[in-house]
């Protein structure tokens, strides 16, 4: 018998719920966006000098290895000596500090998350947890298409009622529709990027993300210290000559020359 | 893409009266894709587009068609046109880095390089490793003449960002302009590490260390105009012309051990006759002039080359 006769809301349920919380759903998420705004200053460019030269050094070592059969031999050797030699580049400590020292030492990066943190999730937590307590066990809204069963969880948090149609939602479930339904047409109004707490949530859930703090950068050096002593030079230039004299004398025989 | 950019380029001459805006758009953008500097048409097509269609534009290729009008305008040396095009920008986005650098390009057009310095050095203290304003400190002490300055600027560069292949061409290029051929070849090096399959730098690398000379070095320039000719399929004279002189200057008698000795006996040969073809094709009136030499060259005459 599911939802043979459609329910009728009361009025004051639309008044005094559905209209005040979209309005405050809303509100509230053009505040976060604005404090976001503030208090958003530029990410300071820890891209110190010293540090790119070190991330480019490693880079310009691969290039060595990958491409030095181009150059000559001593060219070669000379690079090669400077990179990974006794008193190569690459046996000096790096400048880079890795992750977690840089956690540790650097209180802006903190202070930072913590930012973050106030201006986005915290309102949203609290919102959440007054609709809950505010709006809780009743049905406010109706979805006008109907829907397939297996949404009952989704949209009817607390509220057990088997025979009570799919279409129907509670205020939490409206809640949190909305919230993540308007990010899209705040992304609409505001033609910038929106502020994306998922993502950092995600981010923050991943155990695997490699933080924009830098790599471990004396692994690398290591790494690329190893790698290129094992390089085995052959020049390839090795044949040039003969390479030359067989492809003018085909181009010669195919008249194109 | 450079032929729509032909085909638009065509268009824009013959239309009469102001051109269409959309023509315009197009214009730009593939200057802009492709990286060519034709500065004079774009200043002109850019002060149309930005007088009369500025509301055809999106926000953001506005501002990427300023930058690109404002640096077209102050070649052009169009002073006060770039004057108000830079000051707009730098209105719409005050503070950028990217906005005030084209400020002190203004500084640089006009001759007031001290203001220009000073510019890019405040700019350096905000953002350290801002590789643009660092590139514009070597084209400042290029503009003031001061080549060894900017040699150095530009090293200074390198030093932090090694990987920078047009900045290692610019300094490749400042190298040769002072004759200090041993770095240039260096500078080359990096590039050939860069991109293996472009010819040319195959041959200016050899063109450098024949420069340089000494018997190893023309063993090894030969080796790299032997590369470019396989390169290029025998397309590049250069590489021909290189070859014979490279070989007329290696006087030891190479025996005939393998394959590799053989191709070096006989390159000159093949070589020479490639060029004789290639003459006879496309330039038939200058042989008499070339075979003399190519006769000189094939004898091994180690003088006046």
């Amino acid at each position: 018998m599911a939802g043979a006769h459609p329910l009728l809301l009361d009025h004051a349920v639309r008044d005094w719920v559905f209209i005040p919380l979209t309005l405050a759903i809303v509100l509230m998420k053009l505040l976060t966006q604005y404090m976001h705004q503030l208090f958003n200053t530029p990410p300071p460019s820890n891209k110190e000098l010293k540090e790119v030269r070190e991330m480019q050094a490693v880079a310009r070592a691969g290039r060595l290895r990958g491409f030095g059969r181009f150059i000559p031999e001593t060219s070669f050797k000379m690079r090669k000596e400077y990179f990974a030699g006794e008193k190569g580049f690459f046996t000096q400590k790096p400048v880079t500090r890795s992750p977690q020292e840089a956690m540790a030492t650097d209180p802006t990066v903190m202070v930072d998350m913590m930012k973050k943190n106030l201006t986005g999730m915290v309102p949203q937590l609290a919102m959440g947890m007054v609709v809950n307590f505010f709006f809780q066990g009743f049905v406010i809204g109706k979805v006008p298409f109907p829907l397939s069963p297996r949404f009952k969880p989704m949209l009817q948090r607390g509220i057990d009622l088997a025979s009570l149609d799919v279409s129907y939602f509670t205020s939490l479930s409206y809640y949190i529709l909305l919230l993540f339904g308007l990010r899209g047409v705040f992304s609409l109004i505001f033609r910038e990027d929106v502020v994306d707490e998922t993502e950092m949530m995600r981010r923050q859930m991943n155990p695997m993300a490699a933080g924009p703090m830098g790599v471990d950068m004396e692994a690398m050096f290591k790494q690329e210290k190893a790698a290129l002593a094992a390089v085995d030079f052959e020049w390839e230039l090795e044949s040039a000559e003969e390479r030359a004299v067989d492809m003018l004398r085909r181009q010669m025989k195919a008249k194109k020359l | 893409m450079e032929i729509e950019l032909e085909e638009v380029e065509r268009q824009l001459r013959g239309a009469k009266g102001v051109p269409s805006a959309d023509k315009l758009i197009r214009y730009l953008r593939l200057m802009r894709e492709l990286h060519i500097r034709d500065s004079p048409t774009v200043a002109r097509y850019g002060n149309i587009l930005l007088r009369h269609y500025k509301s055809h534009l999106s926000e953001e290729e506005l501002w990427a068609v300023s930058e690109q009008v404002a640096i077209a305008a102050l070649d052009s040396h169009a002073l006060p046109f770039a004057a108000s095009v830079i000051t707009a920008t730098n209105s719409r986005f005050p503070g950028s880095i990217r906005a005030q650098r084209l400020q002190g390009m203004y500084f640089e057009a006009v001759g007031e390089y001290g203001k220009a310095e000073a510019m890019y050095r405040d700019l350096l203290v905000q953002d350290p490793a801002n590789e643009m304003v660092l590139k514009r400190l070597v084209a400042l002490e290029r503009s003031r003449g001061n080549l060894t300055s900017a040699i150095e600027a530009l090293r200074k560069y390198l030093d932090t960002f090694a990987n920078d292949k047009d900045a290692w061409e610019e300094l490749a290029e400042m190298y040769l302009e002072v004759q200090n051929y041993r770095q240039a070849a260096f500078c080359y090096e990096e590039l050939l590490m860069h991109v293996p399959g472009n010819s040319s730098f195959y041959v200016r690398y050899a063109d450098i260390l024949y420069t340089i000379g000494g018997p190893t070095n023309y063993k090894t320039a030969r080796s790299y105009y032997a590369k470019a000719i396989e390169l290029t399929a025998g397309g590049s004279l250069r590489a021909l012309f290189g070859v014979l002189a490279c070989s007329a200057h290696i006087t030891d008698k190479v025996a005939l051990q393998d394959s590799r000795s053989r191709a070096q006996i006989e390159l000159p040969e093949v070589t020479t006759q490639a060029l004789l073809r290639i003459y006879k094709q496309h330039a038939p009136d200058k042989l008499p002039f070339v075979e003399p030499i190519l006769a000189k060259l094939q004898s091994g005459l180690g003088h006046g080359l």
